[in-house]
């Protein structure tokens, strides 16, 4: 294994021994602490509540002075997300800082889907509908959320 | 796209001062530098304004590496050439000095000037432009907007942290140790305490780096921290990491601009590999009439879509064609682009090379290429076609949508035969080399300056060639019902007639073979008189065709798009 960067160790070793409440970060493959997988609860008050969705974390060479590429594997309704799992949130892209960690950038996510901003939007479609007619959105989330995030509903 | 001269009439001719070459007569530059700045200064104010002694300073930094010309352009709007981006960088460098000479305030005294340091006064000035999009108005707008100034960050600076107690300190970026703080490796930027915020040198460098090489609108170096938002000096920049970071920032962001297509008021010559860049100070340009400037390389192209040399059609109705060519399914475009249906059997047919004589590989039916009409009783020349006109403009389809289609295919058509017809020109043109000249330089005891009209016939060919190519392109969209559009047509019908006239003069005279043919030479040098003639008759024909175009744009009977 090539050495890793310390910044990298000292972060993952960080979220292994503390993590982040509701979510919880594993590293699949032993030999490659630049791969993460991540299972993040869905934010009370929210469409997402009560579901599990399962994200894949890659921190790229230049890791921290690039972010972290990140991306959902669960499909969620959301006007930020699209369907590949893709995120539109700007500090994973211009606001980027080397002071953020995976610990921020995960929080930021989890909070994005509590608060969608349809201002800002990946999917035009889902975001008309989330500013319109917000019930309906909510609606159209939780059933995707049933459908998709939460264990029993899938048998 | 095919590189073509273009120089249609007199009056579009360029007028050339070249005011400085790649010589190096640095004596002669520094005083045309001065001249400049010196109108500049009675334009603006009848006030003589005493300079900062940095700014002069600066000025002669400038002046020793400086190389630059001006000439004008077809629409008598001067332009300032330079042969490479670094001399363009000098050169805003010292026209954004001047600018500020001229303003008073306080925030120049406190920031700009505070340091007698000639280095710093320039990376502050190249802060300025580097950050404000190489435009000197708003960089103008900016000095005297109290606000934004200090948002620009030329008194924040990154520093040396010097007061760590601790003998090894974790850089919070990377998590290296470092020890020894002597070494002074954690840096700060100035306005900010955030100990979380603090990074080493080598973090600051690959951060700066990578800022530098990402796509921008502004080039803001901000605190590592990012959520503080504070922008933090170029100067410190250079004085701490070292002058190449600096050097992949103006770099990057002088880019940036120049790809940005708001930006009219400098590019770089599209030829592919030159690296010229033009500067155009007053632009009076509508957007849409085509302004000619050529490079140092005497690379010819439209300052204003930045296409090769397209007269007579305007800059806006280029456009929609070439989305048109690029438009729709890709291999139906390449049967579109290379084929033609047999006139008997309807075969896609596909001509790799040869005359326009063809010969359909199925149904053995020989026709014209051209016009698609039988070869019989056809003809004419083996390359020329006697029926264009009469096939032209012919539409007889039914359905709008097959006349669109129709027209457009045949006007396509015509768009790609006279780009050949230029391409085979031009290969006469590249073969007229110098060593035929020197031929007949020798055979016929002239200097080479009394056979400069066989070039300048074949250049004069060429352009033509040219406007014949986008004229079919601009016929496509006008509403061939209109009086206009047959005048315009009739004279490209004469300008078309007189260029194959004397086409035909010149590859009769064998100009692409070295092999020593008296008899063809002969000719060639007794015809000295009429190819004269004629080239300046081509010349008056393209004036013709282009003022026709002019009234076919400006009455706006154009009806496709």
């Amino acid at each position: 294994m090539s050495s890793l960067p310390r910044r990298i160790v000292k972060e993952t070793k960080n979220l292994m021994k503390d993590p982040v409440p509701g979510i919880k970060t594993n590293i699949p493959d032993e030999d490659n602490l630049r791969y993460l997988t991540v299972e993040m609860e869905g934010p009370d008050n929210s469409p997402f509540a009560g579901g599990v969705f399962n994200l894949e974390l890659y921190l790229p060479e230049e890791y921290p002075m690039e972010p972290p590429k990140i991306r959902f594997l669960t499909p969620l309704y959301h006007p930020n997300i699209d369907k590949l799992g893709r995120i539109c949130l700007d500090v994973l892209k211009d606001h980027w800082s080397p002071a953020f960690q995976i610990r921020t950038v995960l929080l930021s996510i989890q909070q994005l889907l509590g608060t969608p901003n349809p201002d800002d939007p990946l999917l035009c479609d889902v975001a008309e509908l989330c500013k319109n007619d917000n019930a309906k959105y909510c609606e159209v989330a939780r059933e995707w959320t049933k459908k998709y995030a939460i264990p029993e509903s899938k048998e | 796209m095919i590189s073509s001269f273009y120089s249609s009439d007199d009056e579009l001719e360029d007028d050339i001062e070249i005011i400085f070459d790649d010589s190096d007569d640095n004596d002669s530059f520094t005083n045309d530098l001065n001249a400049l700045t010196l109108t500049e200064e009675k334009q603006s104010d009848n006030l003589k304004h005493i300079k900062h002694p940095l700014s002069t300073e600066l000025d002669d930094y400038i002046s020793k590496k400086l190389h630059m010309s001006h000439r004008k352009s077809n629409l008598n709007n001067e332009y300032m050439l330079f042969p490479n981006k670094d001399n363009f960088i000098l050169y805003q460098l010292s026209s954004l000095s001047d600018t500020l000479s001229d303003e008073t305030n306080e925030y120049l005294s406190r920031v700009m000037y505070s340091d007698s340091n000639v280095d710093k006064y320039r990376i502050d000035l190249l802060n300025f432009l580097a950050s404000n999009q190489w435009n000197l108005e708003l960089c103008r707008k900016i000095c005297n907007d109290e606000t934004q100034r200090e948002s620009l960050g030329l008194s924040n600076h990154l520093e040396v942290v010097s007061n760590i107690a601790e003998d090894t300190y974790m850089c919070p970026i990377c998590c290296n140790e470092l020890i020894n703080m002597n070494d002074a490796q954690i840096l700060k930027v100035q306005s900010c305490d955030d100990r979380d915020h603090y990074a080493c040198r080598e973090c600051y460098r690959k951060y700066v780096n990578i800022l530098a090489s990402s796509t921008s609108d502004s080039f803001h170096i901000k605190c590592i921290g990012g959520s503080c938002h504070m922008n933090i000096s170029y100067f410190s920049i250079y004085k701490i990491l070292g002058d190449t970071y600096i050097d992949d920032l103006i770099k990057y962001s002088l880019l940036e601009s120049l790809n940005n297509n708001n930006n009219s008021q400098f590019s770089v010559c599209p030829q592919v590999g030159c690296e010229n860049v033009i500067l155009t100070d007053n632009i009076k340009n509508n957007g849409i009439s085509p302004e000619y400037v050529s490079c140092l390389e005497w690379h010819k192209f439209c300052l204003t879509c930045k296409r090769e040399v397209h007269s007579p059609i305007p800059c806006n109705l280029l456009k929609v064609w070439i989305n048109k060519l690029n438009d729709g399914n890709e291999s139906l475009n390449w049967v579109f682009n290379n084929t033609q249906p047999c006139p008997s059997c309807d075969v896609d047919i596909e001509k790799m090379e040869g005359c326009n004589h063809v010969k359909c590989g199925v149904c053995k039916f020989e026709f014209c290429w051209i016009c698609h009409k039988e070869w019989k009783t056809h003809g004419g020349s083996f390359y020329d076609c006697m029926h264009k006109r009469d096939i032209k403009h012919s539409n007889t389809s039914n359905g709008k949508e097959t006349i669109s289609l129709d027209r457009f295919r045949n006007y396509y058509k015509f768009f790609l035969e006279s780009e050949n017809n230029m391409i085979l020109d031009m290969r006469i043109f590249n073969k007229l080399i110098e060593s035929k000249l020197n031929k007949l330089s020798a055979a016929f005891g002239m200097n080479l300056t009394e056979l400069e009209f066989l070039t300048d016939c074949v250049k004069e060919v060429i352009n033509a060639r040219n406007m014949i190519k986008y004229s079919f392109a601009l016929l496509y969209f006008m509403d061939q019902s209109h009086n206009l559009f047959h005048i315009f047509t009739h004279n490209q019908m004469l300008l078309l007639d007189k260029i194959d006239e004397v086409s035909d003069i010149l590859i009769e005279a064998n100009l692409d073979s070295n092999l020593a043919n008296s008899k063809s030479d002969l000719k060639i040098i007794k015809m000295k008189p009429y190819l004269i003639g004629n080239t300046s008759m081509l010349k008056k024909l393209q004036v013709t065709v282009n003022k026709c175009a002019f009234d076919l744009v400006n009455n706006k009977i154009e009806i496709y798009k």
